[in-house]
């Protein structure tokens, strides 16, 4: 009896039978062969991506995207969605520039500052969603335009100013290694071992794929439901943080186009938008398809209009494989 | 009554939906080492009360005690922590999670903040797999098992939870066989180590095979509760039916000799038995059977909503194609659908607009609604109908189940040319009496028309008050056909639960076609 469980015993139990190991994790999969395909791709096609600086840069212009995706993916593998995390990151960054304005002394305060933003807002967001039961969709949405509508009434122009030290993250490396793709390294082992090591993560996961099987099993859903709002506003107000190491300025136009690059990003890593399915593994790669997409348009000289028609297709192509996984 | 003994135990549980009541003082204990079986028709109350005892749903009164002891509210939390386990007819598991994560979801071990112990739940999960013979691989994705796999996941995490009594909310509803025989084993199994089972179902060779002790459940009120052992099935039988239906007056026509419609060795599913009936003119087809025998099915094919495999259907004696509601629409068939929520209404929509939408034609004109044709119809259907209150604006969802069913009814019954054939599903679940009454009523109308009527009902009495003829449907076959002045709520039921295959393994011999004297009363 006992002899069936050896290769759990292993401790590598998804190798026990690689088929299965595919399948169960072919939408993660799909994403990250995508990217191998346009990595090998990029580099056949264009000189200047064949200069390692050319290709770090990629990489560290995909940092913000995927934090906010990273964000975005807690609350819809819960069967939610958060629409205000642009505008979470937008005011974010300003509040951080202009408490900075430029000085090192500043810089944690700054931190906090934005931080608690949001903290404060994915309070909020949770609230509506789980307290007064407005719907996810219409709660952000709201959330979306009051924060747009503050950050605008703060500033119209962009203000403050990123601190040396602050900016630096961008810029300086440890051995050869950029500090802010370590960063970025351990920021997502850690939403990886939230994801799928930790009780929150399970029962996130439980809650997107059946609510009431979840409420059934003892789950406490409005609170998981909660704590996944809270954790999305947080990261994508660090996101606010990141993106500032690199602009210098906060700017009230950041969040614009951001929140449809994000959801791109985490359907085309393989999340159901209807919740419960998908992985932080996925979203990394989506993440990655999506950046280096851009910089392969750009190196081969794509037109940008056809760079939104070509992720389009992606897009839809993608998701009609997943749907086909679906039926079989 | 052991109430010191027993595990878990109801006391005079009321519970109301709305103007329905599902169970009316209903009391039931389960001992230790004890197999009690919860048998009772569709609509007895099973559910709810399993529901309750579950923590899942709170009574409207009485209250549930665990070794003794009254617990309330008891919520799904509390119910597990005092040992109450239950397995769904739908598991109530988690299809993106793996076996593992599924057992232990809700009851992480950790070992510090934060870290869950893999290596703890992991022997834990194994152990309790083991010690009912699943064979299922712990870091498999649940949707990737078979149903009967995901009971016996069930049923490991009840292990893994240290639960004393186990609730098995009929399992032969959704496994047949060889999955049967190995839950049924475990069950035993179970037994043997001490817990106390509940077993819910409505087939009765089961219960014989398996139980120490039945309770029977009608209309939510507990009718009979005695050891298995000196009961025959007959006299199960003969405690879960006799409801009383008032009388009505018999229909004046009588059905013609044209057929409407037939139905030649359709196909539902790939291993489905395919199915043939005649429906004539001016004629109540009763359709009865178990949840789960295939009725709905039938109704959906036969409205284009799931369209069959293959066979023919034949509409006043020429070939139809069903593809589509439209399809079924156009050739003269209307079905009104169980799940009228879903189905058959937009609850956002008035009265007037549901009951324009199925005559769109009648009153439009080159594409514009002709308001005052809309408004004239449902105002007629309102009339007709006796929807209530009288108001043609209302928005649909305000309207009770009763109302909302009326409206759904009038809208294909208003038409003008009535549907030729009109299959109901259900016509009156979820409807207080008097609108049932009324409902009757407009079914007899509908004939008096010249309608032909395909009528798929789990109400016995309903069925038998109504029909001309009753087909008895049982996994997915038709398994008898009873003419009028022929049945009974016995004669259904020995078909619809012995069905064909399962007759001979039955404790008293009992089989469809073969009714011992005394029973086969007209």
């Amino acid at each position: 009896m006992s002899a069936r469980f050896a290769p759990a015993r292993l401790s590598l139990p998804q190798f026990a039978g690689s088929s299965y190991w595919v399948r169960r994790h072919a939408r993660s999969l799909l994403a990250w062969t995508l990217f191998a395909l346009l990595f090998a791709l990029s580099t056949t096609l264009s000189d200047t991506f064949r200069s390692p600086d050319v290709v770090v840069e990629t990489f560290k212009g995909t940092t913000f995207v995927g934090m906010t995706a990273a964000a975005e993916f807690f609350v819809v593998v819960g069967g939610g969605i958060d629409l205000s995390i642009g505008s979470v990151a937008t005011l974010s960054g300003m509040v951080a520039a202009a408490i900075m304005s430029g000085r090192n002394a500043n810089i944690l305060v700054a931190i906090m500052a934005s931080l608690g933003i949001g903290l404060i807002v994915g309070t909020i967001n949770g609230l509506l969603v789980n307290w007064f039961r407005i719907s996810p969709f219409v709660a952000t949405f709201g959330m979306l335009y009051i924060l747009q509508g503050v950050a605008y009434t703060y500033s119209v122009n962009p203000i403050g100013q990123a601190a040396p030290g602050f900016y630096a993250i961008y810029v300086s490396t440890v051995a050869g290694v950029p500090v802010l793709l370590l960063t970025m390294g351990i920021f997502w082992v850690v939403c990886w071992y939230v994801a799928r090591q930790t009780a929150f993560g399970k029962h996130l996961y439980a809650l997107g794929g059946d609510r009431e099987a979840a409420r059934l099993a003892g789950v406490r859903t409005s609170r998981v439901s909660f704590g996944s709002y809270v954790l999305c506003a947080v990261i994508a107000a660090a996101a606010g943080l990141l993106e500032l190491t690199q602009s210098y300025v906060g700017s009230p136009n950041l969040g614009s186009t951001l929140l449809l690059t994000t959801i791109t990003a985490v359907v085309i890593g393989g999340v159901s938008l209807f919740g419960g399915q998908g992985s932080v593994i996925g979203v990394l790669g989506g993440t990655l398809v999506l950046g280096f997409l851009g910089e392969f348009f750009v190196s081969v000289q794509v037109d940008a209009f056809y760079q939104e028609l070509i992720e389009g297709l992606i897009i839809l192509a993608l998701l009609g494989i997943y749907r086909q996984r679906l039926k079989t | 009554m052991h109430v010191e003994r027993a595990l878990v135990a109801a006391r005079g549980i009321y519970k109301h939906y709305g103007g329905i009541t599902a169970l009316a003082g209903v009391s039931l204990e389960v001992l230790q080492g004890e197999i009690h079986a919860l048998v009772g028709e569709n609509g007895a109350g099973k559910s709810t009360l399993v529901k309750i005892m579950t923590g899942a749903q709170k009574p409207d009164s009485g209250q549930v005690l665990v070794r003794g002891n009254a617990v309330s509210p008891l919520t799904p939390e509390k119910a597990r922590e005092l040992g109450i386990g239950a397995v769904y007819q739908e598991p109530s598991l988690v299809p993106a999670l793996t076996v593992l994560e599924n057992v232990f979801l809700g009851w992480e071990q950790r070992r510090t903040v934060g870290f869950l112990d893999q290596r703890k739940m992991r022997l834990e999960a194994e152990a309790a797999l083991d010690k009912i013979g699943a064979r299922v691989r712990i870091d498999s994705e649940i949707s990737a098992l078979s149903v009967a796999d995901r009971q016996l996941v069930e049923i490991a995490r009840a292990l893994v939870l240290k639960a004393s009594v186990l609730i098995f909310d009929e399992p032969s509803a959704v496994l047949s066989g060889r999955e049967l025989a190995r839950i049924f084993d475990v069950i035993k199994e179970l037994r043997l180590a001490g817990l106390g089972i509940l077993y819910i179902s409505h087939r009765l060779a089961e219960i014989f095979e398996l139980a120490d002790r039945t309770t029977v459940l009608k209309d939510g009120r507990v009718v009979a509760s005695r050891p298995v052992s000196g009961l025959s099935m007959a006299d199960l039988i003969r405690s879960m039916v006799g409801r009383d239906i008032r009388q009505r007056p018999a229909r004046t026509v009588k059905p013609a000799g044209e057929v409407a419609l037939e139905v030649i060795d359709l196909k539902l599913g790939d291993d489905r038995e395919p199915i043939s009936l005649r429906l004539h003119s001016r004629e109540v087809l009763g359709v009865a059977g178990l949840v789960g025998s295939g009725r709905s099915r039938l109704a959906n094919a036969l409205g284009g909503i799931r369209p069959a495999k293959a066979g023919t259907i034949l509409r006043n004696g020429a070939p139809v194609q069903l593809k589509s509601p439209r399809g079924a629409v156009r050739a003269g068939i209307a079905v009104i659908p169980e799940d009228r929520k879903r189905e058959g209404l937009i609850l956002e929509h008035s009265v007037r607009e549901n009951v324009g939408l199925a005559s769109l034609k009648e009153v439009s004109t080159v594409g514009f609604i002709r308001a005052s044709e809309e408004k004239r119809l449902s105002s007629e259907a309102v009339r007709v109908f006796g929807i209530r209150p009288p108001d043609i604006e209302r928005v649909a969802w305000t309207l009770s189940g009763g109302n909302q069913q009326k409206v759904v009814l009038g809208k294909w019954l208003i038409r003008r040319p009535a549907p030729a054939v009109v299959i109901l599903d259900e016509p009156t679940r979820g409807v207080d009496v008097g609108a049932k009454y009324e409902i009757y009523q407009l079914i007899d109308e509908l004939v008096e028309r010249g309608s032909a009527v395909l009528l798929i009902s789990s109400e016995l009495p309903e069925v038998i008050a109504m029909s001309d003829r009753v087909l008895v449907m049982s996994a997915g076959q038709i398994v008898g056909e009873l003419r009028a002045g022929e049945f009974s709520e016995e004669r259904i039921l020995h078909l619809a639960v012995l069905g064909r295959q399962s007759g001979s393994d039955s404790g008293d011999g009992l089989t469809a076609g073969d009714l011992p004297e005394g029973h086969s009363q007209a």
